[in-house]
């Protein structure tokens, strides 16, 4: 639920209950007030006719006077104020009285007086109070939602917009989220402080990858200073198999974190955007030229390479990229693939997938597969687990979508172009 | 043939000239932009191994610089920046080949006799080893006169080979060598393995000598007299 409407649901709800319980204690209220103001009248008029009672006959007062009614005797009750609906013969319509019966003496003679008095006018009265009241209520009601409804536009927009921009923003993409500044204090300290927040962990996130990339560029030169140590120490004489055993350990060691080096200033450039080579390529050829690259793994592993790829796609983007994603799928593929194992490549006009044997039928953890250094099987000892991290990478730069799944006791990766 | 190595790591540049020495090229050692300068005005270069990073200045100067006053000295650029940028401008810039460190000392051998052969225009494309003609304008391979068929990749490994003859090479060296630019696969060396028992077959049934020695299943070396 939006803030505005929440906000106004509560406006209107809490309007609704003060206008239930306002409306009817605001009408007895004024019924008590009026009924009060008419009772006294009865009470002067009560006073008046006692004192008259005491100069004349009572027959002067009745026939003028309907609503004043003197006869002889006692009510069993000394006084008596009281609502009652009466018919009215000449309006034909009932209509509410309020009456006062009292007994009085005058001249040694007991009296019982009536006196009534139409409810009819302060009735109207009331409910026309009310029903003002009511109306003026409503338009408040009214003005609020209108009122609820031009906050949204003014004030709430550039809240939206900056929950739009927050929502977009990427620290890996975008330089500065950069929110405007705008006549509200709290929505202006809300979009100084998400700058201030984002500018600061861009410079962290940038410095961090700085050293990722200087580090691993700083590198370099002392594995190349072991390599060329390594190289030189394989061609000194006599040469025994111990130490032929160690050289290449150490050959092979060094290779790796050469390689893991690589990978690692790979990630860098691909996050700069330093391949922006980008050219029409077709991802059938692209394959055919990989795997030829690959085919002597495949016979030394006795691995069958089943092609599906009277289909291609032609997508564009930077060479060195798309070779570097499609063949390190395939090389991933064939690290994983046990000896005379499967593995499969199918192509379609928008997607490239590729299976392989799964060593022990059981799925990979498909949250971890795309991290860095995060290996798929424990004995693999070759592989450095920032392969598919860089396939993933690849994928976000171009828009691609790259998904793994298990089927048929394989293992697929598949590339949405 | 004469070689100049800028390099600002004592070390690598010592290493580099004693294996490139054994090879019987003549090295010269520079470890600043400065004294590369000079020596660059003072001498002709067969071939100049370049550093990029220099404490003093951009190797990318230095090529510049040869390029403008018209010296004809071939130019193999060698970074640890590994960056693409390095790369093609270093190219564009009229350098004739790349490597990045890491390096084996074999691969930067094979390179800087690709690059003198490419630089030699009288026709002498041709090595010869014993019974063994390359030529590496044709890519053809003969033993005793007679034309040999080999794959690419054994073409590429029996050259690897001979330009680093009498030289242990070791299966990583010679895998990276073989995927070129391409050398996450690094896993398998069996396929090293294979590659090689087929290359010895191809020459052994050409009528060729087994000159390809295996040192303790680490290694290979070409043994010539």
């Amino acid at each position: 639920m939006k803030l505005t409407k929440h906000i106004a649901l509560h406006y209107i709800g809490m309007t609704s209950i003060v206008l239930i319980i306002s409306v009817p204690v605001f009408y007895f209220i004024l019924q008590r007030i009026m009924w009060n103001n008419i009772d006294e009248d009865l009470q002067s008029q009560r006073q008046w006719i006692e004192s008259q009672l005491q100069k004349t006959s009572p027959d002067n007062f009745v026939s003028f006077n309907n609503n004043i009614l003197i006869r002889h005797g006692q009510f069993s009750e000394n006084e008596r104020l009281f609502n009652e609906k009466l018919y009215v013969s000449y309006d034909n319509e009932i209509v509410p009285y309020r009456i006062i019966e009292f007994n009085t003496t005058a001249n040694g003679e007991k009296y019982a007086v009536r006196i009534q008095k139409s409810l009819l006018e302060s009735e109207d009265i009331l409910r026309a109070i009310v029903t003002m009241q009511l109306s003026v209520l409503l338009i408040l009601l009214a003005l609020l939602v209108l009122i609820n409804r031009n906050l949204n536009h003014n004030v709430w927009t550039p809240f939206y917009k900056t929950l739009d921009k927050l929502k977009k923003y990427r620290i890996d993409h975008d330089e500065f989220i950069d929110l405007p500044d705008v006549p509200i204090n709290e929505l202006n300290d809300l979009n100084k402080s998400l700058n201030d927040l984002t500018n600061h962990n861009r410079e962290i996130f940038i410095a961090q990858k700085e050293f990722t990339e200087n580090a691993s560029h700083e590198l370099q030169t002392p594995l190349a200073i072991i390599q060329s140590n390594l190289d030189l120490l394989w061609q000194t004489s006599p040469l025994s198999k111990e130490q032929a055993y160690l050289i290449q350990n150490l050959t092979e060691t060094n290779a790796r974190i050469s390689n893991l080096n690589k990978s690692l200033l790979l990630l860098a450039k691909i996050d700069n955007k330093q391949f922006a080579d980008v050219k029409p390529i077709d991802i059938k050829q692209l394959t055919d030229k990989i795997i030829s690259r690959y085919y002597e793994n495949f016979i030394q592993s006795n691995i069958t390479l089943s092609q599906n790829t009277s289909l291609s796609a032609t997508v564009f983007a930077d060479e060195t990229l798309m070779e570097i994603l499609i063949s390190n799928l395939i090389s991933n593929t064939l690290r994983y693939t046990p000896v005379n194992g499967t593995v499969d490549i199918n192509t379609t006009k928008d997607s490239f997938k590729i299976g392989n044997t799964a060593k022990n039928n059981q799925p990979l953890d498909s949250k971890k597969l795309f991290r860095r250094f995060q290996k798929q099987e424990e004995n693999s000892k070759n592989g450095i687990g920032v392969g598919l991290e860089i396939c993933r990478r690849i994928c976000i730069q171009y828009g691609y979508d790259i998904q793994y799944n298990f089927s048929e006791e394989k293992h697929w990766f598949e590339v949405r172009f | 043939m004469k070689i100049l190595i800028v390099e600002d790591e004592e070390e690598l540049s010592k290493n580099i000239a004693t294996y490139l020495k054994q090879e019987n090229y003549i090295c010269d050692l520079a470890y600043d932009y400065k004294s590369a300068l000079d020596k660059i005005y003072e001498f002709d270069y067969d071939c100049i191994l370049l550093d990029i990073t220099l404490p003093d200045g951009n190797g990318l100067n230095i090529l510049k610089d040869l390029k403008d006053n018209k010296k004809a000295d071939g130019v193999i650029i060698v970074s640890a920046k590994d960056a693409l940028d390095d790369k093609l401008k270093g190219l564009k810039l009229g350098a004739d080949d790349y490597i990045s460190k890491p390096f084996h000392l074999s691969e930067l051998s094979a390179r800087i006799s690709a690059l003198i052969r490419r630089r030699q225009f009288d026709g002498k494309n041709i090595i010869v080893i014993n019974e063994i003609t390359i030529n590496t304008d044709s890519r053809i391979v003969s033993i005793n006169g007679k034309k040999l068929d080999m794959t690419k990749m054994q073409y590429d490994l029996l050259l690897y080979f001979i330009v680093n003859k009498n030289r242990v090479l070791s299966k990583t060296a010679i895998i990276e060598h073989l995927s070129g630019d391409h050398a996450e696969y690094l896993d398998n060396y069996d396929v090293v393995y294979a590659h090689i028992k087929n290359l010895k077959k191809r020459i052994a049934e050409a009528g060729g000598n087994d000159y390809i020695k295996s040192i303790y299943g680490m290694g290979y070396k070409f043994e010539v007299e």
